[in-house]
């Protein structure tokens, strides 16, 4: 278990090294998050009614803008290589890489939302089922993006290209996490649409790091 | 410079693979020039059938078949959309077959197939979202709604979208085919939300009426230019496939006459 | 006649479907043959290349590299190295050279 462990914590200390990385994310969600009102205008009413969408699009943006740090930069100087050659398991060490990027890019997501809840007047019942879902949503997020980065090893533009690929996947979760909050609001039973989210979350865990280690290994043949 | 050589690893890994499936029936097709002259045998034939039947189909579809009681004349863009969905969604299975072989057993006329069909896969997506829309406009209102089965064949889109770019972003024109696999495999979770969308949430879409367990609840009149569009709708994505087929083959050997040093 | 072309009304909307089904059935006829014809046009030319100068560049540019610069950088580089630096060094400069692709 340990090497998984130290590989958790090396990604964290990195992160935490280049603090500036996670400030820029959650710089970005609050920023662009300020853009709404700007942009809808200040009536609490409809700001009220997107708040949900304005939160779960600019949290889906922010991961992806992130995902570039999950193994961009362990590839191009060669930990990668390193870590695919090694006798520890590949797929743990996949799998112990996005728990670090979920830690250091989900977490902080999830502890700001609150306040952009306020900020964007989303209705009170809909607090708790907003960082419910943000807590099962975001890992689904780190998950299916690091397929993305995966696959994006070594293009041009690999950014952008990240985006194309993992936005088709992304609109699901979007859809459920959506409903969630909507039943939330109308005083419809949650639990349904939690429960497929955390099934989504069941699915991705074992499957996603399996693709993202194949592609990581056909980038390095 | 000191560089790394993985390549003994691997290639013990192909080694054995091939060893594995010398023999088996598959491996029959895997040599590319006798696929093609099977292929351009072959290739009269369909194109001929796929002419006739679109004519055929066309004809009995303008001319030769019923309006419906409730949507009156606009159910002739049925003949065209529901024929076009099938095949956008059939092309995608066929994509991620070739991918999942392409990958599990190294077949070299996979990625080959693969490449050459995402295109006519993406035109049929768009031309399924096209008609449905223009067939939605008359029918419920309005030009597009976002629910279950539209998005999920629009997500559908983005994704044939997401691999032809895949394929082509890397400098190495090679490389972009096993990461495009991967990603066709991936996306054929979209595949049973396509198809049962319609059950599952409580859409503006019509309910399954094709393929269903008790057989289909079309009528005959209209059942049959359906399944002759159907059919030309297949018959043209292999004259195509077959024609894409030609020139990937061209390209690779320019591209193997490049590596070879045959060139300079 | 113009009762068929209205088609109870929904001629607006049949008419186009039909007409952009058989714009892109089109379109993607005339893409893939024209990408095909442009890949044959291309891979008879190179051939024909191919032909005519191989005889020529497999003669003449080849052995001349294979035995201008190879034997003067092999010669001269080693000779170099082994006398200034260390022999371990030499020794290592070698098996850096048989990795080098």
């Amino acid at each position: 278990m340990s090497p998984y462990f130290a590989v958790i914590k090396r990604d964290l200390l990195l992160s935490y090294r280049q603090g500036a990385d996670l400030v820029m994310v959650l710089a970005f969600f609050l920023i662009a998050s300020a853009l709404f009102p700007l942009a809808v205008g200040p009536d609490p009413v409809i700001l009220g009614r997107i708040a949900s969408g304005i939160i779960w699009v600019l949290a889906l943006l922010s991961v992806m803008l992130s995902l570039d740090r999950i193994f961009h930069n362990d590839y191009d100087d060669g930990a990668l290589e390193q870590m695919e050659i090694s006798p520890q398991s590949f797929y743990l060490i996949i799998l112990a890489k996005i728990i670090a990027h979920w830690i250091t890019t989900g977490i902080p997501l999830i502890i700001l939302s609150p306040i952009i809840a306020i900020m964007l007047n989303l209705d009170n019942d809909a607090f708790i089922t907003m960082i419910l879902s943000l807590a099962i949503g975001t890992p689904i997020l780190s998950l299916i993006g690091a397929i993305g980065a995966a696959l994006s090893l070594g293009a041009r533009r690999a950014g952008l290209l990240v985006a194309m690929l993992v936005l088709p996947l992304y609109i699901q979760i979007l859809i459920f996490a959506i409903s969630a909050i909507d039943a939330s609001i109308n005083n419809f039973p949650v639990r349904p649409h939690l429960l497929f989210l955390a099934a989504i979350l069941a699915a991705a865990l074992p499957l996603a790091p399996l693709a993202a280690a194949a592609s990581i290994r056909q980038a390095f043949e | 410079m000191v560089i790394i050589d993985h390549r003994p690893i691997v290639k013990l890994r192909n080694y054995e693979v091939k060893k594995l499936g010398v023999n088996s029936d598959m491996h029959k097709f895997a040599n590319p020039t006798r696929f093609m002259k099977i292929a351009n045998a072959i290739f009269p034939y369909i194109s001929i059938a796929c002419i006739v039947s679109l004519v055929v189909g066309i004809y009995y579809a303008i001319f030769n078949s019923p309006p419906d009681y409730q949507q009156g004349d606009s159910v002739r863009i049925m003949y065209i959309h529901v024929p076009a969905a099938y095949i956008a969604v059939m092309i995608y299975m066929v994509i991620a077959s070739a991918s999942a072989s392409s990958l599990i057993w190294k077949h070299p006329l996979s990625d080959i197939v693969a490449r050459s069909s995402a295109p006519i896969g993406a035109a049929f997506t768009f031309l399924c979202l096209i008609t449905g829309a223009l067939w939605g406009k008359p029918m419920w209102g309005t030009w597009w709604v976002w629910d279950a089965r539209l998005t999920s064949m629009l997500i559908l889109f983005f994704l044939y979208m997401g691999y032809m770019v895949l394929l082509n972003a890397f400098d190495d024109p090679q490389r972009g085919v096993k990461p495009a696999a991967i990603l066709a495999l991936v996306g054929v979770v979209n595949i049973p939300i396509i198809k049962f969308s319609v059950d599952w949430w409580n859409t503006l879409h019509q309910p399954a009426s094709l393929f269903k367990m008790d057989g289909p609840s079309v009528s005959p009149q209209m059942l049959l230019p359906l399944l002759i569009m159907i059919v030309a709708f297949t018959l043209f994505y292999m004259t195509l496939l077959i024609i894409r087929m030609r020139g990937e083959f061209a390209a690779a050997k320019i591209r193997s006459l490049y590596i070879s040093g045959a060139l300079k | 006649m113009n009762e068929f072309i209205q088609m109870g009304g929904y001629g607006l909307y049949i008419w186009p479907s039909y007409l952009i089904a058989a714009i892109i059935m089109a379109g993607l006829l005339i893409d893939s043959i024209t990408t095909w014809r442009r890949q044959e046009k291309t891979l008879q030319n190179l051939k024909l290349i191919a032909k005519s100068d191989n005889v020529d560049i497999a003669k003449s540019d080849n052995v001349d590299i294979a035995k201008s610069d190879n034997v003067d950088i092999a010669k001269s580089d080693n000779v170099d190295i082994a006398k200034s630096d260390n022999v371990e060094n030499n020794e290592a400069n070698d098996k850096i050279q048989q990795k080098v692709i």
